[in-house]
């Protein structure tokens, strides 16, 4: 069991310093410091600039992607949408565990998880822009014409107020910070009413993204197709959040230890063992889930048939059953480093099973040489957007109250 | 497996996922006692034990 020492409170600059902060981002030199500090991620931003001009102005989606009428949706699907909007479930289960279920140990968390879903969350709509033909009319199925029979419609509806719940969720964090604490107040009133809508909305919209692929029976291959795609789904996203908040929380102790606040230090490890026992319980269910449908569909064959089949034994083996594993051997022994190893190998295995769903296992009609692989520029748009999470994480962790509470406005929450 | 009538596949699938469920449902008990086998007594005031 590891032995955090708790420090003391943070450092929070007040109010009109906050100002200056956010003025001294419209400065060039603020970017020419960054460049001179952090050289590999301003590489990363200047690849990122280049594919968007790209992208936008002058290649368009042929000139930029491998997509084409039998690939329609790439990594950036499978990876800034699937994965990203499944691991950023931290929010409605931390919030859940303790708002709805009120568990007090997991008050600490519930900033931290809300900013990391709001960050993830805000991002995938960003990346979205980028895979849709026409961004501008993004907002058309909402507000133009919507198709109320079809699933992308409740996905896109249930994101877009998800975001917006989040956002609002958030926002104390930021009116805290610039001296604006009637705002906060008045949100923190609602927090109830907000935790429950982004509860129902996550469960829609996380079962949701699994229901999109009930459509293509002949297109993905039968170890993954399942009409209960959308459980598997939901119940995935559980892990994944849960998983993530272990992972994130594990970062931050490393480079943000100075901004968290003794009260946080003290709950760290107490969140850490009562996530592993639920993400353990959950991966075993959801382990038992996936083979459901191998019985009752009489799928046994398709299991030593292939390459495959080796591909789902290691999700299952190697991503559910083990990690499933590890968090129980973390929990009885209170170790925290198996807990965070496996919580990695969760991270991992959401990416894995999304990545299986929406590419490598999809579209198994095709011969070999119209298989979808992504191209440099797709894979430079992924690493650019999640560098940009990154970025946006440290720099609210750096500044707001995140990992403790503000010192100005601690009585109010 | 090959069946020559739908129903016999159906009887098959039906008893394979029963069998799986009976299985699932023995193995959660057992899963659960090792999970929480070295938790300590509910008589503690720290905030975790009440879960």
């Amino acid at each position: 069991m590891s032995q955090h020492d708790h420090g003391a409170q943070p450092v929070i600059l007040p109010p009109a310093e906050a100002w200056g902060v956010i003025r001294s981002l419209l400065k060039p030199s603020t970017y020419l410091q960054f460049v001179k500090e952090h050289p590999i991620l301003s590489l990363i931003f200047v690849a990122g600039v280049a594919v968007t001009v790209n992208r936008f102005l002058i290649g368009g989606l042929a000139g930029t992607t491998n997509l084409d009428n039998n690939n329609p949706w790439g990594i950036w699907i499978s990876f800034d949408l699937l994965c990203g909007v499944a691991l950023a479930a931290g929010g409605y289960t931390t919030t859940a565990a303790a708002l709805i279920f009120n568990i007090k140990g997991f008050r600490t968390a519930v900033k931290p998880a809300i900013l990391t879903a709001f960050l993830g969350y805000s991002f995938v709509v960003y990346a979205l822009l980028y895979d849709v033909g026409q961004p501008w009319r993004l907002p058309y199925p909402v507000f133009w014409s919507p198709g109320t029979s079809s699933v992308l419609f409740e996905v896109g509806l249930c994101v877009m107020l998800y975001v917006t719940v989040l956002a609002i969720e958030w926002l104390p964090n930021f009116t805290d910070w610039v001296g604006l604490p009637k705002i906060s107040h008045i949100i923190h009133k609602c927090t109830i009413a907000l935790t429950i809508m982004g509860i129902v909305l996550s469960t829609m919209h996380q079962s949701s993204l699994g229901m999109l692929y009930l459509i293509t029976p002949s297109k993905l291959h039968p170890l993954w197709y399942s009409p209960q795609l959308p459980l598997q789904f939901f119940v995935s996203s559980m892990v994944a959040g849960m998983s993530m908040v272990i992972f994130e929380g594990t970062i931050s102790h490393h480079y943000l230890h100075g901004r968290m606040s003794a009260e946080y230090n003290r709950d760290h490890d107490g969140v850490l063992f009562m996530f592993a026992k639920a993400a353990s319980i959950v991966l075993f269910g959801y382990f038992f889930m996936k083979w459901v449908p191998i019985a009752g569909e009489n799928k046994w064959d398709y299991l030593f048939d292939g390459k495959f089949a080796v591909m789902w034994w290691v999700e299952m083996l190697g991503f559910v059953a083990l990690p499933c594993l590890l968090y129980a051997l973390g929990y009885r022994s209170r170790s925290t480093g198996t807990i965070k190893a496996a919580s990695a190998l969760a991270v991992l295995g959401i990416v894995v099973n999304r990545f299986n769903v929406s590419w490598f296992a999809f579209n198994i009609q095709l011969r070999p040489e119209q298989r979808y692989f992504p191209s440099a520029q797709e894979v430079i748009v992924s690493v650019f957007v999640v560098t940009l999470i990154i970025l946006c994480f440290r720099f609210v962790s750096k500044y707001m109250a995140i990992f403790s509470d503000h010192p100005s406005y601690k009585d109010h929450h | 497996m090959e069946f020559h009538v739908y129903h016999d596949q159906m009887v098959f699938s039906k008893a394979c996922a029963y069998i799986l469920m009976a299985v699932a449902l023995v193995c959660a008990i057992g899963w659960w006692k090792f999970l929480t086998g070295k938790e300590p007594k509910k008589n503690s005031t720290h905030d975790f034990d009440d879960v």
